[in-house]
């Protein structure tokens, strides 16, 4: 760079500090400039208005977010709130229920069915003082569901048609073989002891036979199904649908319950 | 021309950031390169630098005469050096250097015409060195390449 050059750039970079100065010295006197600030704005109006639009753009997504935010805050408290009622509501239907359940004579209200024996039993709150006695048939909606398996003075236990160990002698109504239901265990329910060969066909109705004195003849048990299984040797056994809904009980019928005080003595065991 | 185009995205960048973000000097940067790159054509960057600094003043600052001011004497001092040193010496990492060092005192008073006060003043210096520093690296690589390439 010559030393001419350098010398004119220094003038003219002079030159330009001093007007800064000026200007600078100006700067407080706002009427001075308003009017170069105005027009400046306006003129850059246009070639700024893509930036404005990006930002409102930005704007507009960020207040989206935002709002979505506060209205999934809002819903979490909704749902929370609206569990809490539900949860409030279903304690106050089954205080209803309960109370519902115990003005009914000869109905009782299942009070305990244990997850690890859901198929096998459940406790009822009807016991000997109620008239309850060992082995009674149970009922719901007029289907058998089990037989009492223990009765105490204010409670029973009744063992389910689904249980394995419990064993009712039935008879096909149409066909009138005789059989024995017994559960699997896991919510089946089986014909058992039924010669190979026999015609059964979907749909016919299973009863209890008259077999005990403890257990009267035709309570009906529930409904044949199509799927069978070879239980070995002679015999075919064939799945029964239950008549009674065994995966939700609330109340029972006791079969042959006596009013308090009233002729029957409960047995117990 | 390419002052105007510098001068603009500047302007841009600050309009879409307003309020958020502290957008870089790339006005200056792209003077500062221009003046470094070009021994002959100090008086007309000068000018430039000048009458960009008003009208950005005008625009933005309220102090005309503020940025014009910071510009000129920043570019008179840049080109002083750099021109001071021996063309050997007039490297890459060198460039860089003067570069980064000049964008100092704006970088300072823009923070304080932020409004930035206390912590905030550290605050807002690093946050404008994160994008100052890749900007200034870029330029000297620019810078470096043309170096090694000065018909490109």
């Amino acid at each position: 760079m010559t030393e001419k050059h350098l010398g004119k750039e220094w003038i003219h970079g002079l030159l330009m500090i001093i007007a800064s100065l000026l200007f600078l010295a100006a700067a407080p006197r706002k009427d001075v400039f308003r009017g170069a600030v105005d027009l400046v704005g306006e003129i850059l109006r246009y070639p700024e208005y893509p930036a404005v639009a990006l930002q409102r753009g930005a704007k507009r997504v960020s207040f989206w977010f935002a709002d979505k935010s506060a209205l999934k805050e809002r819903l979490d408290i909704l749902e929370e709130e609206n569990t809490r009622l539900r949860l409030a509501w279903s304690v106050g239907s089954a205080s209803h229920l309960k109370q519902e359940l115990d003005r009914f004579y000869g109905y009782a209200r299942v009070t305990l069915r244990e997850p690890l024996s859901w198929w096998s039993e459940v406790r009822i709150n009807k016991g000997t003082s109620d008239g309850v006695f060992f082995g009674a048939p149970v009922l719901h909606n007029g289907y058998l569901v089990g037989r009492v398996s223990s009765s105490e003075e204010n409670y029973s236990w009744v063992e389910l048609i689904t249980s394995s160990s419990l064993m009712i002698p039935v008879v096909i109504e149409e066909t009138r073989d005789l059989g024995v239901v017994a559960g699997d265990g896991e919510g089946g329910l089986w014909l058992l002891y039924v010669p190979e060969g026999r015609l059964f066909s979907e749909g016919m109705t299973v009863s209890t036979a008259m077999v005990s004195e403890a257990l009267p003849p035709g309570i009906p048990v529930g409904r044949l199904s199509s799927e069978t299984r070879n239980s070995g040797s002679a015999y075919l056994a064939w799945r029964v649908i239950p008549g009674a809904g065994l995966t939700q009980l609330y109340a029972l019928e006791i079969f042959g319950e006596t009013p308090p005080g009233g002729g029957r003595e409960g047995r117990s065991r | 021309m390419i002052y105007a185009l510098a001068w603009y995205i500047q302007d841009f960048l600050w309009v879409l950031g307003t309020g958020r973000v502290v957008v870089p000097e790339i006005f200056l940067l792209v003077l500062l390169f221009l003046s470094l790159r070009h021994p002959s054509r100090g008086v007309e960057i000068l000018w430039a630098g000048f009458l960009g600094g008003i009208l950005w003043d005008l625009r933005w600052v309220g102090f005309p005469g503020l940025s014009s001011l910071f510009y000129v004497v920043t570019i008179l001092m840049s080109r002083w050096a750099w021109f001071s040193l021996p063309v050997s010496g007039r490297t890459a990492p060198v460039f860089g250097a003067i570069l980064w060092a000049a964008f100092f005192p704006v970088s300072v008073v823009r923070i304080f015409m932020g409004g930035a006060r206390g912590l905030g003043i550290f605050t807002t210096y690093f946050l404008q060195q994160s994008y100052l520093l890749p900007l200034v690296l870029f330029t000297s690589l620019i810078y470096g390449w043309r170096l090694k390439n000065p018909d490109a």
